[in-house]
């Protein structure tokens, strides 16, 4: 709760809510903002007093929530009434949500520790950071290679920060983050459509396509930070999609802190985080403004945007810089001599890819977003829009070259284990991908 | 014809030709695209209602057979002792590059964690005894002279060395 209410606060600093439609977005915006800034907060723990320290994280919360709200209340900003339409299709959607992710939380039960990859990798960080002392960077050490040392910490942070109002490091605690991600990831498309004034029910498809898929949900409640990197990923897109149409300058500083905590929750995030960055500025200065953007709109603030991406940079730096040991399982198959790489890992990884996408365990999925993209072609890949493929296809094809690259695994086994996870992160952004043309060009009432 | 009652009285209308339907106007090739994505979507969502239902249906049918078990269980019960210690010294039996060895170790290690466990177990001043037998753990102990310390319901052994770097110093 604090971490949303902080979230929400700086929000409506940085980004006034002018419609009540606006609002569900705000709020679902709001909390991942807050826990991501908690998550930073908790790394400056570690960094200033080299151990972890309930009365310092909690005085930083304390100081950050009465100084939010000592400059959200300097200059009055009354919140726009939520009309009855608005209350009621929240509610309705809220009722709808809250029933899937109900299911979605017994699923999760089955699996009370989550997938392998969450206590060996995720967890264990966190139980390091939490009750480690002053010994917490032993976790870092390259003898524990397969805890992967060299991720970064955003999901481990967010888990301390949860068990902090707890004695001891309870697996209740990383479930819930699962579980709010889970929902936070599914209910911002339908947020966002919801926001563009699109008509009742087609904001929930992509929200139920989500919830009521159960490899999604298999993957949402495994306690990976996966989930973390899908919701920041399509979280900080909105945000840059916005900050293309000149509609508030607000928008292009949120989507720096977003990025900024994309980068801090997978290796893949920075890169992502990066080129989405850069992407977003060369389309602002090739775009034409069209007629129906505001003219009079100044100019996008750069240097705002690039300081204050460089600053929520800033813990993924520190941690690459100083306390990563480095990628302890790589090996450059272009320059190895026992391990190279050959032509036969491209052919592997281009008939994964394809197996994979056609894979029962979707749904078919990915078949009907291909062909949501293609029936509505011109419209998905012009404008505001031609975002959303470059920076996924940029990201894919950096995420492929790597398996190719990096020759320290079996490639048959690595791609068996790990890309599902990577076409996991983009499937949210991909459906808001395919939903997003068919609402944003109705007039908001 | 038809007949208008107006003010009580009934007038004759003369009948109009109609000379051109009133039609809907033709569903554009944007509507018609938008209206198959929705009706797909809506289509894969009850499709996956019911393969949702399944699932969690087989799921939980298996964890009534088989209920949800963690390795690293076996390791619980010593952290206590351990409050402050950084590494511990692992020895085992058991062929660690076996997948069922491995994966106990590293459940294991999360268990145990911040504590990290350490193959090479010579130099530290606790010592945990995961053995296949409780025969092997004890000769174990006292082939290295290991003071036993404690041992946990499911076998395991936490020994102190008394020839470690720490304790000798």
């Amino acid at each position: 709760m604090i971490s949303a209410i902080s979230g929400f606060c700086l929000l409506g600093l940085v980004l006034p809510c002018r419609h009540p439609k606006d609002f569900p977005c705000h709020a679902v915006l709001s909390a991942g903002l807050g826990l991501g800034i908690s998550a930073f907060l908790t790394w400056t723990c570690f960094l200033l007093l080299q151990q972890f320290h309930k009365t310092y994280l909690i005085s930083c919360h304390v100081v950050l929530l009465l100084a939010l709200l000592y400059f959200y209340n300097k200059k009055p900003r009354t919140l726009p009434g939520l009309d009855k339409k608005t209350a009621l299709d929240t509610a309705l959607a809220a009722v709808l949500l809250a029933i899937t992710l109900t299911a979605a939380w017994h699923f999760g039960q089955f699996y009370p520790l989550g997938g392998w990859d969450a206590w060996q990798v995720w967890n264990i960080k966190a139980k390091f950071l939490f009750l480690g002392g002053g010994h917490w960077r032993n976790m870092l050490q390259p003898s524990l290679w397969q805890t992967s040392p060299h991720y970064p910490l955003l999901l481990p942070l967010i888990n301390v920060w949860g068990w902090t109002f707890q004695e001891s490091a309870s697996p209740v605690t990383p479930f819930l983050t699962a579980i709010i991600f889970t929902g936070l990831t599914a209910f911002l498309p339908w947020a966002i459509l919801y926001s563009w004034g699109a008509r009742r029910g087609v904001p929930l498809l992509p929200a139920l396509l989500l919830l009521t898929h159960p490899f999604f949900i298999t993957l949402g409640t495994s306690q990976y930070a996966d989930i973390l990197f899908a919701f920041y990923l399509l979280a900080s897109l909105f945000c840059l999609l916005k900050s293309l149409d000149h509609e508030h300058a607000g928008y292009g500083i949120l989507a720096s802190l977003f990025l900024g905590m994309l980068s801090f929750s997978k290796p893949e995030g920075t890169l992502l985080a990066l080129q989405a960055f850069a992407s977003t500025v060369i389309m602002q200065m090739i775009l034409p403004k069209t007629a129906g953007q505001n003219t009079a709109a100044p100019r996008p603030p750069w240097g705002a945007w690039i300081a204050i991406f460089c600053l929520a940079l800033i813990p993924t730096i520190i941690f690459n810089v100083f306390y990563s040991p480095g990628n302890q399982t790589f090996i450059n198959g272009l320059s190895s001599s026992s391990h190279p790489a050959s032509l036969f890992r491209v052919k592997m990884i281009l008939a994964f890819l394809t197996v994979e996408l056609k894979s029962p365990k979707w749904n078919g999925i990915w078949i009907f977003i291909l062909s949501g993209l293609l029936l509505q072609a011109p419209k998905c890949f012009q404008g505001k829009w031609l975002l959303i493929p470059v920076v996924l296809l940029i990201y894919l094809s950096s995420v492929l070259s790597y398996y190719f690259l990096n020759t320290y695994f079996k490639i048959d086994w690595w791609l068996q284990v790990s890309l599902h996870r990577i076409l996991f992160t983009l499937l949210p952004t991909c459906l808001f991908w395919v939903f997003g043309p068919l609402c944003s060009s109705r007039p908001r009432q | 014809m038809s007949t208008e009652k107006a003010g009580g009285l009934s007038t004759q209308i003369s009948p109009k030709i109609i000379l051109a339907m009133k039609t809907r106007p033709r569903c554009s090739l944007k509507q018609c695209a938008s209206a198959l994505i929705l009706t797909i979507a809506c289509g894969m969502i009850a499709f996956n209602i019911r393969d949702y239902h399944r699932t969690f249906s087989q799921t939980r049918q298996k964890r009534q057979d088989v209920p949800y078990t963690f390795l690293g269980i076996q390791f619980s019960g010593l952290q206590d002792i351990l409050t402050g210690t950084e590494t511990i010294g692992y020895l085992t039996d058991k062929d660690l590059n076996a997948q069922q060895h491995a994966m106990q170790f590293a459940q294991a290690q999360f268990m145990l964690a911040p504590v990290i466990l350490d193959t090479n177990f010579s130099g530290h001043e606790y010592i945990l005894l995961d053995c296949s037998r409780p025969d092997i753990t004890w000769a174990f102990i006292n082939k290295f002279r290991l003071q036993p310390l404690r041992r946990n319901q499911f076998g395991v052994v936490l020994a102190r060395n008394p020839r470690s770097v720490k304790v000798a110093f």
